[in-house]
Order: C-alpha cells, then sequence, then structure tokens
C-alpha cells in the first residue's frame, strides 16, 4: 500500500504535472495492469464466468426437485457417473453448497463491486484513477486466488464442500465435513474477504479524496452512493466473517474447541457462536449485494423518465439509514436457534424498521417516474423490473421477520424464495441494468437493443413464476435443502408445482443465452459507441468510449448535479434535455 | 413536478468540494494515504473484534475458567513478558520513526529507528515462536482444551498481523537502506498499523494471560 502511494501520480495535480504513460507491454497492459478500467473489467469476466458456473449447478438442483432420481440429461454420466447420472442426495447438498457460495462471493461481488464499482467509482466521480491502484490490482489477484482455491474444492478427495453456503457447525467441523474441501471452502472465503476488504479501502478512499472540485457528496451519482455505502459495510463486517473464518480453520485444523459443543468431561465452545460471526457479517452483506443494485437503478430510473431523481437527498438518506441498521438487525437469522425471547423481539422490530427507508426509497422511484417521458431501453427495463422483483421481495421479508411466522417459515422454501428475489434476482437484474447501460463505456460498442428486451422479457418472467412458486411451495410447506419433495406424501400435490418451477428455471438459464449472445456478438460486431449514446450528463459520458488511459485529460469542474434532465431552460438554449455535470449551464 | 432548474444542490456554481483545495502536492497524497489506512486499521480493528468476543462468549459458557481439568494460561514470564517488551519497543521505534521527517536527507535520520523497529519485530515473531515449541513441549496442544484453544487462536491470528506489520515496514527499510527517499506519510502509516498491532498485544496479553 506504501508503495502504490509513492508511484501514484495524485489526481487534478497541477498544470504541468507528469502522468505516468499508458503501459505498451500486453502484459502491464491486460493482466498486471494497475488502471482500473481494466481492472474492472478483469472482475467482470471472472465473476460471468462464475455465475454461468453456479447457475448451471442450479439447473442441475431444478432437475432433481421436478425429476427426484432420474438421471440428468445430456450431461448427467458425465458429471455423475458413479450413480449413472443420478443427482444423489449428498451431491444435491454440494450443489446448493457450491451455487449459495459461488454466486454471493464469487458472482455478484465481482460483477457488481469489482467490476462495475471499479469501473464506475473514479469515472463517475472524476478522478483518473483508484487512490490505491497497486492495492487495486492485488486485490484482483487476490480474488482470482480465491476462485482458483475453490475451484479446486470441487475435486477434493471426499467430495466437494457441502455443508451450506453459511457452513454452519457441526457440519462444518472436522468430524460433520472431513476431507480437505472444507478446508479449502474456508480459505477460499477468506482469501475472497482480504480481496473485499482491500476493495473497500480503495472505493471508500477515493470517494472521500479524490472527487473531482465541484464533486461535493450530495451531487455524486446515487450509484457511487450505492458503491460507497457498500464498501464502507465490506470494511466493517467482512472482517468478522474472516475472523469466524480463521476460527473455523483453527477449529478444522489444529483441533481448537471454538465451535465444537462441550461434554460431561470436556469443556467445549459453541456451535451457535459461529452462527453469531457469520450473522453479524451475512446480514450486512445482503446490503453489501443489494446497495449497489439500489444505486444504479436510481440513477437509470432517472436517466431515462428524462427527469431528475425524485428526493435524491431523501433516497442517500435512506441508503445510510439501512447501512446503519443493517449492522444491528442479524439476530432474525437465528430466531430457530432457541435466543431469549426478549432478543428476539428487539431484533423483530430492528428488522421490520428497515422497511421505513426501504420504502421511501420505493416511492422515491415511483416519485421519478412518475410522469417521466420514459426510454424503455434495455438498461431501463431491468431497472423497472428491479424495482418490481425488489418491491414484491422485499414484501415478502416482513413473514421472516415476524418470529412466529419465522418458526414455521425458516426451514421452508419461501425464505429461499424470498431471498432469491431480494439479493439474486434483484441484484442480478440490476447487474444486467449496469452492463447493458455501461457496455458502451466500457467496450466502445452498442449492445443490440433488440436481444436485450428480449432477454428482459424471459428473464422477468421467469423470476416471478420461479421465485413466487417457491414462496407457495414453502408456505406450503415443503422444506429447504430436500433433495426429493417426492418422498413425503404430504409434498406429493406439489409435485407438479415444482415442475413449473424447474421448467421456468430452465428457460430462464436458456434465456441467459441471448445475453451471451448478445454480449460477444456487440464486443465484436456491435456498432461503435458514440461518447454519450443514452444523452446523460454524468462524468463518464464527458469522455471517449471506452475513456482514455487516465480517464480526464483535465480534471472535470463539476458544477451541478448527476440528474440534470429535462430542463425546459436548457432546452431552449441548448437543443437538448440535459445538462452534463461539467457544464455551466445556460444562465 | 417540474424539472426545470432542480439541482440536487441549489444554484449551479462550483460548491467548494472537499478536493477544492490545491492537489497534487505532497499533502493531499499524505492525506488520502491516511484516509485509507485509517480504513484498514478499522477492519482489521473488527476482525479482532469479532475474535476476543468468540474468545468472551467461550470463557463465559465455559464451566469456570480454567475448566475444570485444564491447566491455568502459562505464566507472564518469560514468554509474554518478553513479547510485551519486544512489541513495546517496536512501536516505540516506529513512533519514533514518524517524528523524523524524513525530508532531504533521510538515511542517516530514519535508518536507526527503522532498523530498530525491525529487530523488535522480528523478536516479537522468534518469541512467540519459542512459545508455541514451549507450549507443545509441556504438552500443551491447540486440541488440549478450552484454555490451549484461545492461547494459541489468539496469538497465531495476532502474530500473521504482526507478520503483516513486517512486510509492511520492509520496502520502507530497503528503500532508507539505499538512501533513496520515503514520504513522511507512508512512515506514519505503517506506524500507525504497528501500533494497532501493539494495542492489540496488549490486549490479548490481558485478556489471555492475566484475567
Amino acid at each position: 500500500m506504501t508503495d502504490a502511494s509513492v508511484k501514484f501520480v495524485p489526481d487534478g495535480a497541477p498544470a504541468g504535472e507528469q502522468l505516468a504513460p499508458a503501459p505498451t507491454s500486453l502484459w502491464r497492459r491486460f493482466i498486471f495492469s494497475t488502471d482500473h478500467k481494466v481492472i474492472g473489467r478483469q472482475f467482470l469476466w471472472l465473476g460471468l464466468v462464475f455465475l454461468a458456473v453456479a447457475g448451471t449447478l442450479s439447473m442441475l438442483m431444478r432437475w432433481q426437485l421436478s425429476h427426484p432420481g432420474m438421471p440428468v440429461p445430456v450431461v448427467g454420466r458425465l458429471l455423475f457417473p458413479a450413480t449413472g447420472g443420478i443427482v444423489s442426495p449428498a451431491t444435491y447438498t454440494a450443489l446448493f453448497t457450491m451455487h449459495g457460495t459461488i454466486m454471493i462471493f464469487f458472482a455478484i461481488t465481482p460483477i457488481l463491486i469489482g467490476g462495475y464499482g471499479n469501473f464506475c467509482i473514479p469515472l463517475l466521480i472524476g478522478a483518473r484513477d483508484m487512490a490505491f491502484p497497486l492495492l487495486n490490482l492485488l486485490s484482483f489477484w487476490t480474488m482470482f486466488a480465491a476462485t482458483a482455491v475453490l475451484t479446486a474444492s470441487f475435486f477434493a478427495p471426499l467430495g466437494p464442500p457441502s455443508s451450506g453456503w453459511t457452513s454452519y457447525p457441526t457440519l462444518s467441523t472436522a468430524v460433520g465435513a472431513p476431507g480437505v474441501a472444507q478446508t479449502l471452502w474456508v480459505v477460499a472465503i477468506y482469501l475472497n474477504g482480504a480481496s473485499s476488504v482491500m476493495g473497500a479501502v480503495n472505493y471508500i478512499t477515493t470517494v472521500i479524496r479524490l472527487r473531482a472540485p465541484g464533486m461535493t457528496f450530495f451531487r455524486m451519482p446515487l450509484t457511487v452512493w450505492g458503491f460507497w455505502l457498500a464498501s464502507i459495510l465490506n470494511a466493517l463486517f467482512v472482517p468478522v466473517l474472516a475472523a469466524a473464518a480463521v476460527l473455523l480453520f483453527f477449529d478444522r485444523v489444529l483441533g481448537t474447541r471454538f465451535f465444537t459443543a462441550g461434554t460431561a468431561i470436556k469443556a467445549g465452545g459453541d456451535p451457535i457462536l459461529y452462527q453469531h460471526l457469520f450473522w453479524i457479517f451475512g446480514h450486512p452483506e445482503v446490503y453489501i449485494l443489494i446497495l449497489p443494485a439500489w444505486g444504479i437503478a436510481s440513477d437509470l430510473l432517472s436517466f431515462f423518465a428524462r427527469k431528475p431523481a425524485f428526493g435524491y437527498r431523501v433516497n442517500v438518506w435512506s441508503l445510510i439509514a439501512i447501512v446503519i441498521l443493517s449492522g444491528v438487525v442479524y439476530g432474525h437469522h437465528m430466531f430457530a436457534t432457541g435466543m431469549s425471547p426478549m432478543l428476539g423481539e428487539s431484533f423483530m422490530l430492528l428488522t421490520m424498521i428497515i422497511s421505513v427507508p426501504a420504502i421511501t426509497m420505493g416511492v422515491s422511484w415511483l416519485g421519478t417516474v412518475w410522469r417521466g417521458a420514459l426510454r424503455l431501453t434495455t438498461p431501463m427495463l431491468f431497472a423497472l423490473g428491479l424495482v418490481f422483483v425488489f418491491g414484491a421481495g422485499g414484501f415478502t421479508g416482513l413473514f421472516l421477520a415476524d418470529i412466529l411466522a419465522d418458526v414455521y417459515l425458516h426451514d421452508t422454501f419461501f425464505v429461499v424464495g424470498h431471498f432469491h428475489l431480494t439479493m439474486s434476482a434483484a441484484v442480478l437484474l440490476g447487474a444486467f441494468a449496469a452492463t447493458y447501460f455501461w457496455f458502451p463505456k466500457m467496450f466502445g460498442r452498442m449492445m443490440n437493443e433488440r436481444l436485450g428486451q428480449a432477454h428482459f422479457v424471459l428473464t422477468l418472467v421467469t423470476i416471478i413464476i420461479t421465485f413466487g412458486g417457491q414462496l407457495v411451495l414453502g408456505y406450503a410447506g415443503m422444506q429447504r435443502r430436500l433433495p426429493d419433495p417426492s418422498a413425503y406424501a404430504f409434498l406429493r400435490p406439489l409435485m407438479p408445482l415444482n415442475r413449473l418451477i424447474s421448467n421456468a428455471a430452465f428457460v430462464m438459464g436458456a434465456a441467459q443465452l441471448l445475453f451471451v449472445v448478445n454480449f460477444f456478438y456487440s464486443l465484436f460486431w456491435g456498432p461503435a459507441a458514440p461518447a454519450n449514446p443514452w444523452e446523460v450528463g454524468t462524468l463518464e459520458w464527458t469522455v471517449a468510449s471506452p475513456p482514455p488511459h487516465h480517464n480526464f485529460a483535465e480534471i472535470p469542474r463539476v458544477f451541478g448535479g448527476p440528474h440534470e434532465l429535462g430542463n425546459p431552460a436548457v432546452k431552449e438554449k441548448l437543443g437538448r434535455d440535459y445538462l452534463a455535470q461539467n457544464e455551466e449551464g445556460p444562465t | 413536478m417540474i424539472a426545470a432548474a432542480a439541482t440536487n444542490d441549489g444554484a449551479r456554481t462550483a460548491a467548494p468540494g472537499a478536493s477544492d483545495a490545491p492537489v497534487g502536492d505532497a499533502l493531499e497524497g499524505a492525506a488520502t494515504l491516511s484516509v485509507g489506512m485509517a480504513v484498514a486499521l478499522g477492519a482489521v480493528f473488527m476482525a479482532f473484534a469479532a475474535v476476543l468476543l468468540a474468545y468472551a462468549i467461550v470463557r463465559v459458557q465455559a464451566p469456570g475458567w480454567p475448566p475444570p481439568g485444564e491447566a491455568p494460561p502459562p505464566p507472564l514470564w518469560p514468554w509474554p513478558a518478553l513479547a510485551t517488551a519486544a512489541a513495546l519497543v517496536g512501536s516505540a521505534a516506529m513512533g519514533w520513526a514518524a517524528t523524523r521527517n524524513p525530508g532531504g536527507r533521510p538515511r542517516p535520520r530514519l535508518l536507526p529507528p527503522l532498523v530498530l523497529a525491525t529487530v523488535a519485530g522480528v523478536t516479537f515473531m522468534v518469541v512467540q515462536s519459542l512459545g508455541w515449541r514451549w507450549l507443545l513441549q509441556t504438552g500443551v496442544r491447540p486440541d488440549s482444551g478450552l484454555v490451549a484453544s484461545v492461547i494459541f487462536a489468539l496469538t497465531i491470528f495476532h502474530a500473521a498481523h504482526a507478520g503483516a506489520a513486517l512486510i509492511f515496514l520492509a520496502p520502507l527499510v530497503v528503500r532508507v537502506g539505499r538512501g533513496s527517499g520515503v514520504r513522511r506519510s507512508s512512515v506514519a502509516a505503517v506506524a500507525s498499523f504497528w501500533h494497532l498491532v501493539t494495542v492489540a498485544w496488549l490486549v490479548v496479553l490481558v485478556a489471555v494471560f492475566v484475567a
């Protein structure tokens, strides 16, 4: 870190200051680059690859749930030769463990926070790079090491990690999970956390120190607010997960007894202790995942409604309130552990209070779109989809915040439906919105709108059927983590619904191929992107697509907020309905 | 609902932002580094807090401390006392280095405190290693019981951060040794990390070996 600061040429250096020239060797340009735009793309590629892996795992799970005990078509014999292509209960457990782990830590985190956080933050605040470019490089390669370790765990003797993405003891102790796989999982999570904290140090510092002159906090795009607040949560709470991982590692490798219950003759630790540590991190984590998506959606709704964001400041304060509350609600994940009713009630109340800033934000989204001159571009469609899906998912959270309802619903698919709607479907819709929106800036080419719209419609409809259906399943009593629902008489009537959900999920999976085709086709053959294809005023659109090595030839001076849209005075003087943040405007 | 002039910040004037001050000079870079270091220290603090919380919960729930049938933690002399001395010397040396402005000819002024800190840091690591070896030789292993679990886990977790402190210091020592300049802010940042690691050691010392 110290080294990076020595080499770094600070932003906005006075005239005559020497910027380091762009590296010319392939090695420094594309592999070990310190350019935030390159690192952002590296994170994006890595995240997309693992998104495909984790998505494939979920397809296998859906096959087993709708066709229990039948060999998986096409790939079954290749993947599970020992059982003749059938997903065994042990395999099913490994599948949901790896699906959750990869989606949360190795797909969503790299795509949104690593990819778009890196790419957007300096460009949107008018900086030439991150505050610590070398640390940024280190952050990516630490993440890369984490993915390598996690990939290795797939092939460990005795099978892949199988104690859930939460890896609760005693399932994850040396007794519950013998073999090296679970140890590799712990190491991968630790490295992943180290990478996230390095990123957080960079993002927080960059936003505090490197904003362009005039870019006050309340002139920052909401996207930057989302990333910045998520980074604060990352810096504070990922270390708690890292500590839990270290103690679990010691328990597994050295034989310490933190998470092993005591016996009559030997004192021991407490398995529930791990759950506390995990959820102290885990609840902020869900906001770490959704905050960037919220920020992006807030900006996009304004951009494509051609109106300033309704209640920008209210929106920002709602985000801040949610960030603060997110640190004190984690106990609602543990209602079923038999905590003191007094404590549970406090957690219940605090959890429900989160709906106040959340609905405030929802209202400002609706206010932004209300009577706007909507441009239903693909990024706008995905942003609107996020609002709808998150709204539906958020309301189902109220059921789970309530202790009495939670005790019934906790071990059912209702929870699966709820968290998929909120922190996976909504977040991924945000990630797709970001991709369709910033692709031209990242790669200098436009994506195909028609394919994008088809991708959106298919994805949204199948999301509603899949995860809405899971809510119904859970309400009807079907347990989570159950490899074969047809094994129980009382669940057999739910099989048609399970089939419907699986078919919807398969269509969802197939629909993502439209995105893959669109992405690669546009990457090579898409029409060249102009500097400002969406006609919006944030700083990244004031430079070429893709931006030059140091982003800004001259550090911009900022005169206004990010959503200067639809101003009649501007339209009259300039003949367009938007004003860039670095334009003084007609006076 | 009319969009006219609905800026987020009232009038469209260049409000004095945080970075409106003259930028690009050394002071500016120093402030950036100290913000980054503050965030990093906050993260390390949270990790230590979580580990100590785990210890507290384990200890509160145990049937007495040390639990029946387990040996008490080792005495303060020689192991923890020597480690504490090394940590304090290292931190003091880094504090000394941070007060010596490395502008101009840094080598003669900065080299003694940085070398002293390195020696103290290495000594600390050696003392910890000898401490663990001594525990193992006396039959106390990480899986011996709760007290042993806590001693090994907390001292290893702490030593990992002490090792990181040494790694952060290394480039400074090399630069100063070669006679090339280092930024005052870099020395201050590394020193602040050393202080945090020393404070963390004192907390571990009190929590594990004294209390």
